[in-house]
């Protein structure tokens, strides 16, 4: 069991807010799972994706504390592109100030880019 | 089209440790990691990777993501479960590392199992054996807590069988030896807190 101060942001944690501020800059703010692990990965030069289970469970735990909100997909948009729906999570402002409060913000943007098809909010 | 092995397998494992968590959170994650699963494969293909690769990377994140799924899953029981079912069921750190332990050597031992029968024709039958020995670890850790005496009994054939496939290597035969040891300390507990 993992046991931290209140406020204290894990190294994944930490991560997943860099990836959401990085959507959010580039004016695309929503991201699903999987392009969050993808865009870990290549910002910080992984060779492998987050577990399922890691990535999944810091989401929730990061809605759940007010650092991230989701929505699912309108079904009608998955059903037409022929792929299951997508959770789509953004950075709340909380999220945002947590982030700046550790620190650890790495300002550029690289290694985020928009999915495929997806148009800038 | 057909699920690739590998997502039926993940999805398996998904649909297994959110059973009895409330619907809406159970579907959930289920959606999500349907979701994921495609993202990956197309992502992939994008990229011209190729199907071994993307199976096995899946696998990587599948097999690295079970002490996730299962702290997971016992958070979000144990905030729905009342004080007496909480006492009934503590384990403690011995049972969660039993269920870890167990958990994570079924899922290396059937994954492994299922590559030696696919990729090596010589193997099939060391394979077939290590698949066997992989689910009965699953199915022993899924038990322990719901019906122990068939649990423990499923964890310590696995880890006996485990230990023997894998007899020239010192690690796995200690992990087999370690998996019993905590599996009959964590019932036993458990057994002694049970109300009369």
């Amino acid at each position: 069991m993992v046991r931290r101060k209140p406020g204290e942001l894990l190294a994944l944690e930490v991560s997943l807010l860099e990836v959401a501020v990085g959507a959010h800059r580039l004016g695309n703010p929503e991201f699903h799972g999987f392009e969050a692990a993808k865009a870990i990965r290549d910002r910080e030069g992984a060779r492998t994706l987050t577990a399922h289970g890691t990535l999944y469970k810091a989401l929730g735990r990061m809605e759940a504390a007010g650092l991230l909100e989701s929505r699912w997909e309108d079904p009608q948009i998955a059903a037409v592109e022929g792929r299951p729906r997508r959770r789509l999570y953004r950075v709340t402002g909380a999220g945002e100030l947590a982030l700046t409060t550790t620190g650890a913000t790495r300002t550029d943007d690289r290694a985020w880019r928009p999915r495929p098809g997806a148009a800038p909010a | 089209m057909r699920q690739p092995l590998i997502d039926r397998i993940t999805l398996a494992w998904v649909r297994s440790y959110t059973r009895g968590i409330p619907d809406q959170l159970r579907d959930a994650r289920r959606s999500e990691l349907e979701s994921d699963l495609w993202e990956h494969h197309a992502t992939a293909r994008r990229a011209g990777a190729g199907a071994n690769a993307t199976s096995i990377s899946i696998a990587a994140r599948a097999l690295a993501g079970v002490p996730a799924d299962l702290t997971w899953r016992r958070a979000t029981k144990g905030a729905l479960m009342s004080a007496q079912t909480t006492t009934v069921d503590g384990r403690g750190w011995i049972g969660m590392t039993t269920d870890i332990l167990a958990a994570t050597m079924g899922g290396f031992a059937a994954l492994g199992g299922l590559g030696a029968m696919i990729g090596d024709a010589d193997s099939a039958g060391w394979g077939a054996l290590l698949l066997v020995t992989g689910l009965v670890l699953l199915a022993g850790a899924y038990l322990r807590t719901r019906r122990p005496p068939a649990g423990l009994t499923l964890i310590v054939v696995g880890a006996i069988s485990w230990s023997l496939l894998f007899y020239w290597l010192v690690l796995t035969v200690v992990a087999g030896a370690v998996l019993v040891v905590l599996a009959v300390i964590a019932t036993s507990r458990s057994r002694r807190r049970e109300p009369a």
